[in-house]
């Protein structure tokens, strides 16, 4: 039981208990969740946004530059929270709470940097010339499709969670189509629908 | 706008055409212009094969790690100085020009949670408060618009150590001279519970003068502050090798210990040039002698426990050498292979229970010198570290913790909510990975005791219930112990609203008692308190008194009982015997006891705590509610103080409060304290169904207080459907005062039917379960004739006022303001009997008392203003008018307009000509 010295080998089964752990967590906060607390929705989304911030930091620590793509990080986020072995509907409750996570991170972090430029503006000072400069411009237009796909929500929930899913969650259409009890033919439909509405909203 | 449902209908029709087809259709569509030009849009994204949404989206994350802001908090940056393991660092200055001096300034790697990030301005803030000439001082620290951490510290004009002995190539004596001031400065940071973790030449900058300054102390834990508490042992921390500490290498927990070896390190490659025997030299060697080796040896040793215990310990060895009288470090070494002997040996269990043990001791120390919070965070830290490491650490970290308790000073105190939580939340973290069955319980039943200390009973309850499956004890130390542990149990089953189970569970503790230790009277005395309990729980307050006078004689006239238990004993007597009405008695009880507290504790014990609230109960009991008010003031103050400012006893004390103050007829107050208690509640995750609707009923005794009828009339709803659904039966004591409250606010409104049936339904269950001569029983009727006033009925109502007050009287004291409360309940019966003199010399005397006894002013008005009525009915208008300007600004002030008593005398006062 306790061993001797934390050899590498240790640490990676600690890794593995607090994976254990933390999937354990999860399963009894969806549980929660599922009947009805609000308070264990707010929880998970926490505990996603975590993670999904901590594999944004690393990713970037490990590989300068690099962008991981937000259905990677999402996904990552998802596998790394619950295991394989979870029933299908605690995994699609957290499919749910992590699409809508992995959302307000990236709306929330678009936001801030929006604002940041808005009270800003100050003196320029030179800095190394190697440091990437953000664009306002995707900023705005995340923010925008936030906005479009809330009044989307408003009109048809549907809809607006299919797009939810597939974009913010990183799922594919057989998993939409599971998670939302709906045929694959009709996740392709609403996606088409969806998309070309929000597009148009896009581009207003 | 159009919307969504209209356009999706002609989208799809669109769809479904040939493309070449479409803006033909499109056009012939009854739809105006901006709708015309949108599912024009939609039909053009659609035969996009690109993907937009993903693109969008994908830019805008891309942006996420964008340049550092040119400005940070009050700095304006100036140039990059340097980039790290940790981050980058600029050189930065004052925006607002208020300090000329420069400053540097790192951002740190990394967007911590927002947990996380209170962690490390809780980190920031302990660092902040080292001041050391010897140390480049914290002196800010935020975080970018991203959320990315930085810190604002001094900034040193200097060369790095190894450099500066290059280039000055100084004597043995004038190196020597810069590491003393180097361990003076890491002996002052530790004795503020800061170790620097990342000790290395880097780190250590000469300026022009000479001055050596340690640079990024504590920032390595800093760091892993800033790492999600999930991940944290797991972090990606970087250590500089050569300086790193074995056990820091190996990933197991960092103590002042690791800091003496890296100095061990730094200081043969300051003398030798080498950081290691047989390396390459960097700077101008000198030659070592065996003492010196010596000494480099025993504060690089291997173990942690090997090497100097602290860092003047170190220093007085090196003065020692320096003088030339023999250096410790040498006849040491014998002792170490021996103790080095022993610890490889311990065996794996030993080490867990040692573990808990240094947790138990911790607690014990904080009861203690709570008012030392103090070592709170490396409590925490390091009971975290015992619990995870082999014998030895375990050891390391008592003896760490020993000497952190003694230098401890008041200036480094945190607060205990961080302290004591922490502990205890990073020790149950712990537990979760703790394989040991056997161990695990050991920690569970620990850690209940320990939370329920706190007053989070629902945390404790789990713990203890898992920790308690299956132990059955062997011997008669063992027995005992475990028969604690099932008292606590069956008091927190009790809170839960168990009653049965916690009988049960005390049973089990009295059998275990008397099976394996049947001549301790002091363990009698213990199952004769957790047995009273279980059965006030189990609603049989009478039983309870009986077993709880049999322990309190036991314990006054036999053996030598622990404070904690004579505490206990008289708390629970004086609260019991509060809530039957028996004040005087309460008050004795809870007197004993805080005598006794206070001859062996100091007025900060936390033990005072509960026994205030006894003697306020006492005093609510004996009718002098501003005595009360004033010591739960004194519990509250001390319980926020020593305690927690949170609850379940905060919830308690809060809620007592509330109570008193509606007495004092402050019925503003008091609602805004019991919604205090109500949040507290829920904050304490405390789901008894008694105690939730216990807080509806308070409240809604306020709300009839202050005439809100209506809001009381839905508190009582509400309360009862939580009791209800909790399946307390109509039997039990809770629930019989709360459905007496509730008839009486039924009366008020006129609702007297099912007022009435309420009441004679509770006198006849009070009969049964506590008999005729309770106080209960003497409230009911007095209920039951005030409901007759109402009614408007003398000649029913009379005989049931005499018979409460026959019965108040050999309950309360000659002075109780409800004997006054009697005479202006007499008074009505006169005025409706058409008696009117009768009614004057009765609310007379009823003026008379309540100013005699220095009563409520609300109670005093209230009377007042019943004579005015009567002086107007005897014509004597000016008389009337004179007592409505006393009465009225007091009613007007504490009650409602609604509340029936300011409502007869606005009409009255308005009939008179008394208003304004």
């Amino acid at each position: 039981m306790i061993a001797a010295r934390r050899s590498r080998l240790s640490k990676v089964a600690g890794d593995e208990a607090a994976r254990v752990r933390d999937a354990h967590d999860l399963t009894r906060l969806i549980q929660a969740w599922r009947g009805g607390d609000g308070m264990a929705r707010d929880a998970l989304i926490a505990r996603v946004y975590a993670n999904v911030r901590a594999i944004a930091a690393q990713s970037r620590r490990s590989m300068p530059g690099a962008t991981l793509g937000t259905t990677e990080l999402a996904h990552e986020a998802l596998l790394r929270l619950l295991g394989d072995d979870a029933p299908w509907e605690d995994r699609k409750h957290f499919f749910h709470v992590a699409a809508q996570a992995t959302r307000q991170v990236l709306v929330d972090a678009a936001r801030r940097r929006l604002a940041a430029k808005r009270g800003g503006g100050a003196e320029h000072v030179e800095l190394e010339a190697s440091l990437d400069v953000p664009d306002p411009q995707a900023d705005v237009r995340l923010v925008k499709l936030d906005d479009a796909l809330h009044d989307l929500a408003a009109n048809d929930a549907r809809r607006a969670r299919v797009v939810e899913l597939v974009y913010f969650g990183g799922l594919n259409r057989a998993e939409v189509a599971g998670s939302l009890a709906l045929s694959e033919a009709t996740v392709d439909h609403d996606l088409r629908v969806a998309r070309a509405w929000l597009r148009s909203a896009l581009e207003d | 706008m159009t919307s969504l449902n209209v356009l999706v209908p002609h989208f799809e029709r669109l769809l479904a055409l040939p493309e070449h087809e479409r803006a033909a259709a499109l056009a012939e569509l009854p739809l105006d212009e901006a709708a015309r030009a949108r599912l024009a849009r939609m039909l053009a994204a659609d035969a996009d094969r690109e993907d937009a949404l993903a693109r969008v989206i994908a830019d805008s994350a891309g942006s996420a790690q964008g340049m550092p802001a040119e400005q940070l908090g009050p700095y304006r940056l100036l140039r990059e100085i340097g980039a790290g393991g940790m981050g980058t660092v600029f050189l930065a200055e004052r925006v607002d020009g208020q300090f000329t001096r420069q400053v540097a300034i790192k951002l740190l790697r990394g967007f911590p949670t927002r947990d996380a990030s209170r962690r490390l301005r809780r980190e920031r803030q302990i660092l902040a408060g080292l001041d050391h000439p010897n140390i480049a001082r914290l002196l800010d620290g935020g975080e970018t618009a991203d959320g990315q951490p930085w810190l604002a510290m001094e900034h040193v004009d200097g060369v790095q150590l190894l450099r500066y002995v290059a280039r000055h190539a100084p004597g043995l004596r004038e190196r020597l001279a810069l590491f003393d001031a180097m361990l003076d400065a890491v002996a002052h940071a530790h004795r503020h519970l800061i170790v620097h973790r990342d000790l290395k030449p880097a780190n250590v900058l000469v300026t022009h003068d000479g001055v050596v300054k340690l640079l990024d102390f504590g920032i390595a834990r800093l760091l892993d502050a800033s790492v999600d508490s999930e991940r944290r042992e797991t972090s990606t921390r970087v250590y500089s090798r050569g300086y790193a500490s074995p056990e820091q290498q190996e990933g197991g927990a960092i103590t002042t210990a690791s800091d003496i070896y890296s100095l061990g390190v730094m200081l043969r490659e300051l003398v030798t040039g080498m950081r290691e025997s047989g390396g390459e030299a960097l700077v101008a060697p000198l030659p070592l002698d065996a003492d010196l080796a010596g000494i480099i040896a025993k504060a690089g040793a291997h173990e942690p426990e090997q090497r100097y215990a602290s860092a003047a310990e170190f220093a007085a060895d090196l003065r020692r050498y320096r003088d030339g009288r023999p250096v410790h470090a040498a006849r040491w070494t014998r002792r170490y292979r021996l103790r080095k002997f022993a610890v490889r040996h311990r065996i794996g269990i030993a080490a867990a229970v040692l573990a808990a043990v240094v947790l138990a001791g911790f607690i014990w120390r904080l009861d203690q010198e709570r008012n030392r919070a103090v070592a709170a965070e490396a409590v925490a830290m390091q009971a975290r570290a015992a619990a995870e490491r082999d014998a030895a650490s375990a050891r390391a970290s008592l003896d760490f913790l020993t000497a952190a308790f003694a230098a401890a000073a008041p200036e480094n105190a945190l607060s205990r909510q961080v302290s004591v939580r922490s502990l205890l939340d990073a020790a149950r973290a712990q537990l979760d990975v703790q394989k040991d069955a056997v161990v695990a319980k050991t920690m569970q039943r620990l850690l209940a005791h320990l939370y329920a200390d706190l007053g989070e009973a629902t945390t404790a309850l789990d713990l203890m219930r898992t920790g308690l499956t299956g132990m059955v004890p062997a011997n008669r130390a063992e027995a005992l112990r475990l028969a604690d542990d099932f008292d606590e149990y069956s008091s927190l089953l009790g809170i839960a609203d168990d009653g049965a189970g916690a009988l049960s569970a005390a049973r089990t503790a009295q059998q275990w008692r008397e099976q394996f230790a049947p001549d301790d009277a002091v363990e009698r005395l213990r199952s004769l308190n957790a047995l009273a309990l279980a059965h006030h729980r189990n609603g049989e307050d009478a039983v309870a008194v009986n077993l709880l006078r049999e322990a309190m004689k036991q314990a006054d006239g036999g053996p030598a009982v622990a404070l904690e238990l004579y505490v206990d004993i008289a708390q629970s007597l004086s609260a019991l015997l509060a809530a039957a009405g028996e004040g005087g008695q309460a008050l004795a009880a809870a007197d004993r006891g805080l005598r006794r507290v206070d001859a062996e504790r100091s007025r900060e014990s936390p033990e005072r705590v509960t026994l205030l609230r006894s003697k306020a109960s006492a005093m609510t009991a004996i009718g002098n509610p501003a005595a009360a008010e004033k010591l739960l003031r004194e519990a509250i103050t001390l319980q926020d103080r020593v305690v927690a400012s949170g609850g379940s006893r905060m919830m308690v004390l809060t809620n007592d409060l509330g109570l008193v103050l509606n007495d004092l007829g402050r019925y503003r107050e008091a609602a805004d304290l019991l919604r205090q208690s109500d949040r507290l509640m829920n904050d304490a995750r405390l789901d008894s169904a008694t105690e939730r609707a216990t807080s509806r009923t308070n409240l809604a005794g306020v709300f009839e207080n202050a005439g809100d009828y209506a809001g009381a009339l839905a508190q009582f709803d509400e309360a009862m459907k939580i009791l209800g659904a909790g399946g307390v039966d109509a039997d039990h004591q809770v629930r019989r005062r709360i459905a007496r409250a509730q008839a009486r606010t039924l009366g008020i409104v006129g609702q007297y039917d099912r007022a009435h049936a309420m009441l004679v339904d509770l006198r006849q269950r009070c009969a049964r379960i506590e008999g005729e001569h309770s106080g209960e029983y003497a409230m009911l009727v007095f209920q039951l004739a005030l409901l007759e006033r109402r009614r408007h009925q003398p000649e029913v109502g009379l005989p049931l006022l005499d018979e409460a007050e026959r019965r108040w009287h050999a309950l309360v004291p000659e002075a109780h303001p409800i004997f006054l409360h009697a005479r202006r309940m007499r008074a009505a019966f006169a005025l409706d009997r058409g008696l009117i003199a009768a009614a004057a010399s009765e609310l007379e005397a009823a003026v008379a008392g309540f100013q005699a006894s220095g009563a409520l002013p609300v109670d005093l008005a209230i009377a007042r203003s019943e004579l005015a009525d009567v002086r107007a009915r005897q014509g004597q208008d000016a008389e009337a008018r004179k007592l409505l300007k006393q009465a009225l600004p007091d009613l007007r002030s504490a009650l409602l307009p609604g509340e029936v008593s300011r409502a007869a005398a606005e009409r009255l006062a308005l009939r008179v000509g008394a208003g304004g």
